[in-house]
């Protein structure tokens, strides 16, 4: 047991996961596990959760304890089975087996069998459990003939050890990982390894054989098929939803459906069996008006369908990144489903829309609709799916695309300030806030969520940036018809105290803390954006004294990055503008040298002010 | 409905009767489906953020439950609710919390009534089960549903009636304000003839809400209750928000004198725990306790001598918890033990000290007292577990409760002194005689003081600003933080330092260290430095300002709104002094004049004080916070006092580009 405080509260001695496959398909999932305590503070370090589904069987759930200088015991009492998901109706739940009362140095063993008959034989093996590992080991063995690939995701591992048709994949020294601002979680930046199994030639088994990604499209069209048929209600629904639009513009058309769907739908996910993979019936959706993303990715397609216009399902992965394998399919690459529309040839698309579509290869541009997320607008992608890869599910044609990775046009922060200056010094604002793309979805969502928390933090910023403001008037539109949000504040702002008898009144105040930043002192890991965006401020004061001098303008670049100053003067109205364009979202560390760069640049351009004499 | 005088919202016990009348009791409710249509005045409801109308407004909603069925219980459940947005539509995603394996569903209902009159029904048969546990043979499955074809503008209406062994609480605390409004509410409770039960209505000031009860029951009846709304620095939930708990009572406990058996209960561990006097003697022979010292310094020497040689387990540095081999001390619970180990948990330290207290010829008594974070001291609510700590009230023999000094002997405060959480409320004070109530004093602001000395510097390029700083704080300042600093593991400490030396993107602290954190009664002491960055200052700048505030200088509290519902409360007052150096860029002078500014006001005062020195200036700022709690008539005088604040720590500095380097 090593000496000291430790910063994990256990480290993993040993991990095995061994999965046996069957002759049958059945998937057979041992899992060992050795870890140790290293703190008097051990409440909950005792137990070994093992998850399961209702396709699934624990048959062997045990634990051992062996405290410091006493001997082994055996686990007691019953294993509890505990649902572990937060979706409305699940099936997913874990196998506790353990120990309350343990000791700093404490040894506890677990091991877990479970037989499972899954729905398809690709999956993605994580080396990362969230503490430390010594040693960290997967183990497949298939019968004799089948196939299996394997493809590192997230980073390369070791190749894997043969011997006959078992393989082994061994990680050693594992470190634990901290959750960083700015940056990925710890789950993303452990390599997984993505498995796809298949049998011989001739050999039938339960689970599907998706032995490449056309195959894994086709399974779920065969699960799907159906489900997106279009019944005189869709018909009618779709008709009602698309009447404004006078049925021509491909692009309104799509809009209209997707925001009925995006909107009138409510998200409850029902995920049991077969059903986290299968989507309801579109005309089940449309009568009970909620269902989970891939619900409302089916009924979209049908809603369209009516309008003759054609669309596919698209499975990408919400919450992680790297998560596909080019030639390895597996379920667990994915768990959220959108939709991909092709564009025609003679459609013209909204410059706001154009960071919403991929390359689709031989399926044409698509346009990519996410209606599960009630504040991305539709022609945006929210930042989650930036730059992923994703398979459109096109029967036998699917395909991997990438998701655009984003345009710093495409999401932007644009505030117009108008500052009059009073006798006294001073100011009556009002700023009107643009925001476009991902910001745009982020006020949205707060807005929607409560409008008067949303007022709330809006002042607190303007008290922040303006010292002592008075805010008089606020109104918003939360969505105009180019997916952005609009805030509108009206403000009073006291003189500022004058220095030497000077008054100094900033010209973009708050701008440059618009971007977050974070210290990297002591960072190692990269430093993570959402989104390549813009901010601009275009600031104009009025009542600027003639003798008042005009600050120069500036102009600072970087790998990936800008910041500009332009300032302009008629008479007593100086017009200032102000813009950052960030148009990379990572910096590694050893790029932090130029992230340093950029925020000392967004300092000096963002501290220009006018100096007013008494 | 009258709104209910609050001498009516004191807990009441209910008084069961054997052999109970049958006759139809006066708080009977039956529990039926809502209208199938909307009525004129549900569909006139709308969205209004000024009356905190946003989401949804929930029409009815009404409880009968009744625990009284034997080994059964049941619980009868009506909501009806005005959807207003598509996130009101989550109202319409239904659980029913109770044990579907251990009972039946006997009735049912959920509809959907559309604005255009079309009603949907969800029926028993399409709720689903949803296992949530499974022990052995023992496994608890819930019922859900999910209504249909919800949209903004429906009235939701649905309902039913569970019967089962499903386990019931000890207590419920039912909230009578939401994030919602609520229209109407009902609350009828059963409790279990066999066992002595109680309810409280608390927090119900200006809420319409009356209760009746009878021999068996009671009933809580209320209309238009508003949405909670928070505002910052507000008193806890749970001392702001209507709400009605329905609780038993231990069957022994005489509910006519609940807090004298209690507060007995607890002076007899107390005094048990030191019943052996013997070592409690010899330790205040070691004391040293100087010949006709009185009461009072000896008390303050009994107490210092414990936090000396008494180490609270409680509060230990995490080095030494895990440097601890462990034992059974916990099964020792006895003056003795504790005094021979040296060593205690918080409750063994104070019921030590009030041991030796008394032994030193003073009146001393335990102390039970809430975190005045969580919730205050409600005596009708006839419960222990109100109260979050245990402190110690020493006097001296004839002087009255009032006059005695409460203590905290192991906190690591200095006597007199307990960690704020636990003042400006009332408290239990425990006796053999029975139970008094005892107001544990706030704090004062000059005890509670926090000290930064610093010194800025610009790098000879003007490119940075080199920043270092101490602070000390004393009394409440600091002490929380410290005891947070101590228990976690080093790598969490130094990033926790590093936040206080306020590291950001803009300022990379290079040095973040504690000064004697190990030692249990020092005050916490930091130490920073670091690099702050700066707009830089070209050839062409020939004026330069530099704003004072930065780290070293604590956030004030924001108050945007100009209207005020609740009182402010602080944690604590509290003093403020900063002195801090600030070169000027290189090839630069002070341009400015000295700038004293002085604002008292009722709530304390604020100095700062701007001297042009040899190499830049010289800061002073002092700010004096003094109240513990600022009333809403108080809130616009309290702002204005702030704003000045404010204004005053955004001052900026100014340098002109000296004769020499120009």
């Amino acid at each position: 047991m090593p000496e000291g405080v430790h910063e994990d509260p256990y480290r993993i001695l040993f991990s095995e996961t061994r999965c046996l496959v069957e002759d049958d398909g059945t998937k057979r999932t041992r899992w060992r596990q050795a870890r140790q305590v290293l703190t008097v503070k051990a409440e909950g370090l005792g137990f070994g959760a093992f998850p399961f589904e209702s396709n699934a069987k624990v048959k062997v759930s045990k634990a051992w304890h062996v405290p410091p200088g006493e001997k082994a015991e055996r686990g007691q009492g019953p294993p509890v089975d505990l649902a572990i998901s937060d979706h409305f109706l699940t099936d997913q739940k874990a196998r506790f087996v353990g120990f309350v009362d343990l000791k700093r140095g404490s040894l506890v063993f677990f091991e877990f069998e479970g037989a499972e008959e899954p729905y398809a034989l690709g999956w993605i093996h994580d080396f990362y459990e969230g503490a430390p590992s010594a040693i960290s080991r997967f183990e497949l063995e298939t019968p004799a003939g089948w196939s299996v690939r394997s493809a590192w995701i997230r980073g390369q591992g070791p190749e894997p050890t043969e011997s006959g048709n078992v393989r082994v994949w061994e990680m050693r020294d594992v470190a634990s990982l901290d959750r960083e601002p700015l940056g990925d979680p710890p789950s993303d930046r452990v390599a997984g390894l993505a498995i796809n199994i298949a049998p011989s030639p001739g050999t039938a088994i339960k689970p599907a054989v998706v032995h490449d990604w056309p195959a894994f499209s086709s399974w779920f069209e065969t699960l799907a098929r159906g489900s997106d048929g279009v019944t005189p209600e869709i018909d009618a629904a779709a008709k009602k939803a698309l009447a404004p639009t006078g049925g021509k513009d491909f692009y309104d058309k799509v809009r209209a459906a997707s925001l009925f769907v995006r909107d009138g739908v409510r998200y409850l996910d029902i995920e049991i069996g077969i059903g986290g993979y299968q989507p309801h019936a579109a005309s089940e959706t449309l009568a009970n008006l909620y269902g989970d993303c891939k619900d409302k990715a089916t009924l979209l397609r049908a809603l369209l369908a009516a309008e003759g216009v054609a669309s596919y399902g698209v499975a990408v992965h919400a919450t992680a990144r790297d998560t596909v394998a080019s030639d390895v399919p597996a379920l667990d690459s994915f768990n959220h489903m959108i939709n991909a529309v092709p564009i025609p040839p003679d459609a013209s698309l909204p410059d706001f829309a154009s960071g919403a579509v991929a390359d689709g290869g031989d399926l044409g541009k698509l346009l990519i609709v996410d209606t599960t997320h009630h504040s991305v607008s539709i022609g945006s992608l929210p930042d989650f799916l930036s730059g992923k890869r994703a398979l459109v599910l096109a029967g036998s044609r699917g395909r991997l695309v990438t998701l655009p990775s984003g345009d710093p046009r495409l999401h932007r922060i644009e505030r117009r300030i108008r500052m009059d200056l009073t006798p006294e010094r001073s100011l009556a604002v009002s700023m009107v806030s643009r925001f476009f793309g991902d910001p745009a979805s982020h006020v949205r969502l707060h807005a929607r969520r409560s409008a008067t928390e949303r007022r709330k933090n809006v002042e607190a910023r303007v008290r922040h940036v303006w010292t002592d403001a008075e805010v008089e008037e606020y109104t918003t539109d939360l969505e105009t018809a180019d997916g952005a949000a609009i805030e509108t504040v009206g403000f009073k702002v006291p003189a500022a105290r004058a220095v030497a008898g000077h008054t100094r009144v900033e010209l973009f105040p708050g701008a440059g803390d618009e971007l977050p930043r974070t210290s990297l002192g002591k960072r190692k890991t990269s430093v993570v954006y959402d989104v390549p965006m813009t901010i601009r401020y275009e600031t104009t004061l009025v009542g600027v004294p003639e003798a008042a001098v005009t600050p120069d303008a500036q102009e600072v670049k970087g790998d990936g990055w800008g910041v500009t100053t332009s300032f302009t003067r008629e008479g007593g109205e100086l017009r200032a503008v102000w813009e950052l364009t960030l148009s990379r979202t990572r910096f590694a560390p050893e790029e932090f040298p130029q992230l340093k760069k950029l925020w000392a640049a967004a300092n000096a351009t963002s501290d220009a002010a006018i100096r007013l004499a008494p | 409905m009258k709104h209910q005088d609050c001498a009516l919202c004191v807990g009441l016990t209910i008084l069961l009767a054997c052999g109970a009348s049958f006759a139809k009791s006066k708080t009977d409710i039956k529990i039926v489906p809502g209208p199938t249509s909307m009525s004129e005045e549900e569909k006139a409801i709308q969205s209004d953020q000024a009356q905190g109308i946003e989401n949804a407004v929930i029409l009815v909603e009404e409880t009968v439950k009744n625990d009284d069925l034997g080994t059964d219980s049941s619980v009868a459940y009506h909501l009806r609710a005005k959807v207003l947005s598509n996130e009101g539509r989550a109202l319409a995603n239904i659980e029913i919390p109770h044990n579907i394996k251990v009972g039946d569903l006997k009735e049912w209902w959920g509809r959907t009534l559309l604005p255009d009159g079309t009603i949907i029904e969800l029926k028993e048969e399409e709720l689903k089960e949803q296992s949530l546990g499974k022990v052995g043979r023992y496994e608890t499955r819930i019922l859900k549903g999910a209504l249909r074809g919800v949209v903004p503008g429906s009235v939701i209406d649905y309902g039913y009636l569970y019967s089962g062994t499903d386990w019931s609480p000890d207590s419920i605390r039912v909230p009578l304000q939401r994030p919602w409004p609520v229209r109407r509410f009902r609350y009828r409770w059963i409790p279990y003839r066999g066992s002595k039960a109680a309810f409280r209505v608390s927090r119900a000031e200006g809420l319409a809400v009356k209760s009746q009860q009878d021999d068996r029951s009671v009933l809580v009846v209320g209309e238009n209750f508003p949405a909670s709304a928070e505002e910052p620095w507000m008193p806890p939930a749970k001392e702001t928000y209507g709400a009605v708990s329905f609780y038993y009572i231990e069957r022994s406990a005489d509910t006519g004198d609940y807090w004298n058996l209690e507060a007995k209960r607890i002076d007899r561990v107390a005094s048990y725990f030191c019943s052996k006097d013997g070592p409690i003697r010899d330790a205040i022979r070691s004391m040293s306790i100087p010949d006709g010292a009185d009461l009072k310094t000896k008390l303050r020497i009994a107490y210092d001598w414990l936090a000396s040689n008494v180490k609270n387990t409680t509060l230990r540095m995490l080095e030494e918890q895990e440097s601890d081999a462990g034992d059974d001390r916990n099964e020792r619970n006895t003056a003795k033990w504790v005094l021979q180990a040296k060593e205690g948990t918080s409750t063994q330290i104070d019921f030590l000290y009030m041991g030796l207290a008394r032994a030193l010829g003073a009146l001393a008594h335990i102390v039970r007292v809430p975190s005045r974070t969580e919730n205050y001291w409600d005596q009708a609510m006839m419960s222990m577990t109100q109260f979050a700590g245990t402190l110690v009230a020493v006097r001296e023999p004839g002087y009255p409760i009032e006059a005695a000094t409460i203590v905290d002997p192991g906190s690591g405060l200095p006597f007199g002194e307990v960690p704020w959480w636990f003042t400006g409320i009332k408290a239990l004070v425990a006796s053999s005689n029975g139970m008094s109530v005892a107001l544990v004093p706030p704090t004062l602001a000059e005890r509670n003081v926090e000290t930064t000395k610093g010194r800025q510097t610009f790098a000879e390029d003007n490119s940075s600003l080199h920043v270092e700083w101490s602070r000390t704080y004393g009394g409440q300042q600091g002490y929380l933080e410290r005891r947070n600093l101590r228990s976690i593991t080093p790598g969490d400490r130094n990033v926790r330092l590093e936040q206080l030396c306020g590291a950001s993107g803009r300022f990379e602290v290079g040095r973040a260290e504690p000064i004697d954190l190990e030692t249990f009664t020092a005050p916490l002491q930091i130490v920073c430095e670091g690099e702050l960055s700066i707009s830089g200052i070209s050839e062409k700048v020939t004026n330069y300002t530099f704003a004072i505030d930065g780290a070293w200088i604590a956030r004030l509290p924001d108050f945007p709104s100009k209207e005020r519902r609740t009182p402010i409360v602080f944690e604590f007052p509290r003093t403020e002094h900063h002195t801090m150096e600030f070169s000027a860029p290189a090839g630069f002078e002070p341009s400015s004049g000295p700038l004293i500014l002085k604002h008292p006001s009722p709530f304390g005062t604020y100095t700062l004080s701007i001297a042009p020195t040899e190499t830049g200036c010289l800061v002073e700022r002092d700010l004096i916070l003094t109240p513990l709690t600022v009333a809403p008539d108080q809130y616009e005088t309290f702002r204005m006092f702030l704003s000045e604040i404010k204004s005053g720590d955004s001052s900026r500095l100014e340098f002109k580009r000296s004769k020499e380097s120009s």
